[in-house]
Order: C-alpha cells, then structure tokens, then sequence
C-alpha cells in the first residue's frame, strides 16, 4: 500500500473527515462502477454507492491495514449488495434517478449504425432484466464472475461461502440466464 | 470418452477458465470428442456474447462529486450538546429567545444555558469591576466555534445582524459587492456593519456565563489590560477545573509577563492540583522571565513534595541566570535539609 494511502488511512481513523472526502475521490469511480454492475440502475447504484461509503466510514478504525484499501471496500460493497439483493428478494427496475443525466451511456461499438445502436440498447434491457430474475444469491455470485472476473476461490472468500456453494449458484445461474436469454 | 452428467460441471469451469492447466488439457481432449460439450460451450460462448456487447453506463467525475458531498454531509459530526448548536434545528425558536434575551431585563439570561449566552452576548458586557468587551468579541467567538458548520455560522451572522438593524442602531461602515463581472454572482453583496448600541449582563463570579466570558477575555483579548483584568477577576471565582485550565493556559502562552505573573500568583491558589504543579515546573524551567522563574521556584518550595527536587536541582545548574541559579542552590539545600530532619 501506498506511503500516501497509509497516512490517508490514519487521518480518517483519527477523526478527520477531510481525507475521507480524498480516499472517496481516489475510488471513487471503481466503486460506482461495480455499484452500478451491481444494480443495473442508476438510482440503486448511487445508493449503494453512498451505503458502502458511509460503512467503509463508520468502520474504518477497523481495518488493520492487512490487506489493500480497495480490497476492503470491495469487500464491503459486495456483501452490502448480497444483503441488499436478499433482503428485497427480486430486484425491482426502477424509473431513471435524479442524477440520471450525470451518467455517460456508453455505446457498445461506435461504428455501429444507428439502428444497430437501438438493437444494442433494447437488448441491453432484455440482458438486465434477465439478471434481475435471478435469486440475489445467484445474480451476486454471476457478476462477481462474469463481469468483475473473479476467481470461484476468492468470490467464496469475499462472500464467507465454500467453493461448492458459489460453483452451485453460478451453474444455476448461467443455466437461467441461457433460458431467459433465449440460448438454451 | 463418453459424455456424462459430471462433465458439465467440466465444461462451466472450463468455460469460465476455472479448471487447472492439466484438467482443461485433459477437458479439451474430451471436448474434441463429445457432441454435446461442443454445443453446451457455444451456446455458452453465445450467452457471453449477449452479455458483454451490451452498452452500459459510467458515472461523470460530477456526478462523484456530488454523491461524496452528500456522504461528507451524512458522516458530519453530530451536534454537539451545546445550545450553539441546536439552531440548525429550530432555527427560529433560537432567533426568537435570542431577541427575548436582549430585549429584557438583566438577569433574564440564566434559562438560556451558558454556551448559548456566550455566543449572543455581543457587545460591550459590564461585570460590576467594569470589564469591558466589544462586538468583535462575538464574530471571533463564533469563528472559533470549529462545531458549527460554515451554514450555522452564516445563520448565526444573519440572526444577529438582523437584531442589530431591528434594534436601529447600527451603522453601515461598508458594502461591497463580490465579482461584479461575475454574472452568476452579480447579487453577492457583504455588508460591514458597526454596533453602536450597548448591551449589558449583570451577574457575580459564580455565574458559568461570566466565568465562559472571562476565560475566553482571558485567553484571547488582543488588549493586554484587557486580559489582564479577566485573569485578575477569574484569580477571585470560585476555583474550578475549567478556570484553573485558563489560568494555566494564560500563564504558558500570555507573552505579557505581568499577565503570566498575575496568573501563576492565582494558580498557587489551587494547592492539591497536580495540573498546577506540573505548570509551576514548566515555568521554572522554560520562562524566558528570571523573576517569574524565581517566583515559581519559591512557590514549588512552599509546595515541598519530593518531586519538585529534581527540577530545582536541575535549575541550580542549568539556568543561565545567575541569580535564579543561587536562590534554586538555596531552595534545594532548605528542602534536602527538611527532607533529612524528617
């Protein structure tokens, strides 16, 4: 870890807010990002964005400096959104949020031609929709996998299952998503 | 090799590159032969496809910016238990016992708790003596309430200005209006505004709002007669810990001597206090004042316990004043011999 990030760390631990407002502006892009993986919407993502911050926040003394700061955030977001997913059972898709204007849509090729374009984004919503149907479990562990890349070993560590657990709900998962996606 | 049930939990880590380098190679000679693998994987590699070439969103480094300014606020302090504070919530309940406070007689002010009645008491304040401060006193007070966020102190600023032209008799000393080119902004304007009117609080030295006023009068008065004359009326309160921690304060940072030396004559009063004693050391030590260090080295002597030995010892060598090493010589031989005879 960075001499800089350390001497951040401590400062936060020792009561000033200040370089809080620093570490939040050095993640705070990946953070969202993986928020919005997370949530598929804008509004959940901001959400829990701010929920994520404000716990790496509160339990900040906590943390020992045995792993990397990212890790630790990570760590948090994900576990936040595994809860957050369970305790609403199926995630609801929600009108576009206040701050929706502040978001970039990127296009997936920029060569495409405009109709190419509407296809790509009418699909997009098929493609959420259909990781919205999964159980939060499920959708957790297929993001972790699939768009964060994680390794099985370390997605079980992140969300304290065995092996065998997160290999169960990512076989159910793709197996679902193949169904919804029409390529079973 | 034949397919079975257990190869398709082969063919997803291997899909999802999970499998060890000899059991993909072994996978892939599979893989070769089996029909129904080589289908599973490309409607697989298809599902991966839908999957990635979708676009999606990024957040803006404004957007950032304002979700963090959001959280900054969420993780703020809470307020404090002092009155000061409590005008973000009933900002209007505090305007109005502020006016009550000014408009009615003396005395009034007891209910309004302490804290609350250092930071509205503008103005110049008599205390029997004749102490005196003036509005200044009250701007440095609220700038130095590092509790209230920068939107209380405005509303603080606004409330009290508000009272000052009600009460007509204030004078505008100055009017500027903030980056006139600037077209976002062309409606910032500062007021400078002077006091004239008096405001006065009666109380005796037991009262904690005369005791706040003069420890801040004390601690921070550009006057040095001023200061002065607040260590002279905190020597006379009642003793307590807070009054005590000022007049310790006064005596290690005033850079007035005559100050510093009122203030260690009004701490020996605090005889059982370790604090005191532990300031009394300090001064031997570090004064750059040979009176004041002699004078603390005569009251450590009245004090007499063995700790005090080492730092008169340490004296009657280092000093580099002759003078105050000799009476720190004699000191230390009084107490060596008082020592002995017990």
């Amino acid at each position: 870890m960075e001499k800089e990030e350390v001497d951040l760390i401590k400062r936060i631990q020792g009561g000033d807010n200040m370089a809080f407002h620093a570490i939040m502006n050095k993640y705070g892009s990946r953070v969202m990002n993986v928020a919005y993986s997370f949530a598929k919407n804008t509004q959940d993502a901001e959400d829990l964005y701010q929920e994520t911050f404000i716990r790496v926040f509160r339990n900040i003394k906590s943390f020992r400096f045995e792993s990397e700061f990212y890790t630790w955030i990570y760590r948090i977001l994900t576990n936040l959104a595994y809860n957050q997913f369970k305790k609403k059972g199926r995630m609801q898709v929600v009108d576009p949020g206040e701050n929706d204007y502040l978001w970039e849509t990127i296009p997936g090729d920029k060569e495409d031609e405009a109709d190419v374009q509407t296809y790509k984004s009418a699909f997009k919503e098929e493609v959420d929709n259909a990781l919205l149907q999964l159980s939060s479990q499920q959708r957790t562990v297929f993001i972790l996998k699939h768009y964060e890349g994680k390794k099985i070993k370390d997605i079980a560590a992140i969300l304290d299952c065995t092996e065998g657990t997160i290999k169960r709900y990512l076989f159910r998962a793709t197996r679902k998503l193949q169904d919804l996606l029409h390529v079973a | 090799m034949k397919h079975d049930k257990k190869l398709d939990e082969m063919l997803m880590l291997y899909f999802f590159n999970e499998l060890s380098e000899p059991k993909k190679k072994a996978f892939e000679i599979h893989l070769k032969e089996c029909a129904h693998c080589q289908t599973e994987l490309s409607k697989l590699k298809i599902m991966n496809s839908k999957l990635a070439d979708t676009p999606d969103k990024v957040p803006t480094p404004e957007l950032i910016e304002k979700v963090n300014m959001k959280i900054m606020a969420a993780i703020a302090p809470e307020p404090s238990n002092s009155l000061i504070n409590k005008i973000t919530d009933s900002f209007q309940e505090f305007y109005n016992s502020m006016l009550m406070a000014f408009t009615r007689p003396q005395y009034q002010f007891a209910s309004m708790g302490a804290t609350l009645i250092i930071g509205i008491l503008i103005g110049k304040i008599w205390l029997s003596s004749g102490l005196q401060n003036d509005p200044e006193m009250l701007i440095s007070l609220i700038n130095r309430q590092s509790d209230l966020t920068a939107e209380q102190q405005s509303k603080f600023r606004n409330a009290f200005a508000n009272y000052m032209i009600q009460s007509g008799d204030v004078e505008l000393s100055e009017l500027v209006q903030e980056n006139p080119t600037d077209s976002q902004n062309d409606n910032m304007v500062m007021v400078n505004f002077k006091v004239k009117k008096d405001f006065a609080l009666k109380g005796g030295l037991d009262n904690q709002a005369i005791q706040n006023m003069l420890r801040f009068s004390a601690r921070h008065e550009k006057e040095p007669a001023r200061r002065m004359r607040a260590v002279k009326l905190l020597s006379n309160s009642p003793q307590n810990k807070d009054i005590e921690e000022t007049l310790i304060a006064v005596l290690l940072h005033d850079e007035n001597e005559s100050i510093r030396k009122e203030a260690m004559e009004a701490i020996c009063q605090y005889n059982d206090s370790e604090e005191s004693k532990d300031a009394l050391k300090t001064v031997v030590l570090n004064d750059t004042s040979a009176t004041l260090r002699i004078q603390a080295i005569n009251f450590l002597k009245e004090i007499g316990s063995e700790d005090v030995i080492p730092i008169i010892a340490l004296t009657s060598i280092r000093d580099n004043d002759e003078e105050v090493k000799n009476i720190a010589k004699n000191v230390l031989e009084e107490l060596e011999n008082s020592k002995s005879k017990e």
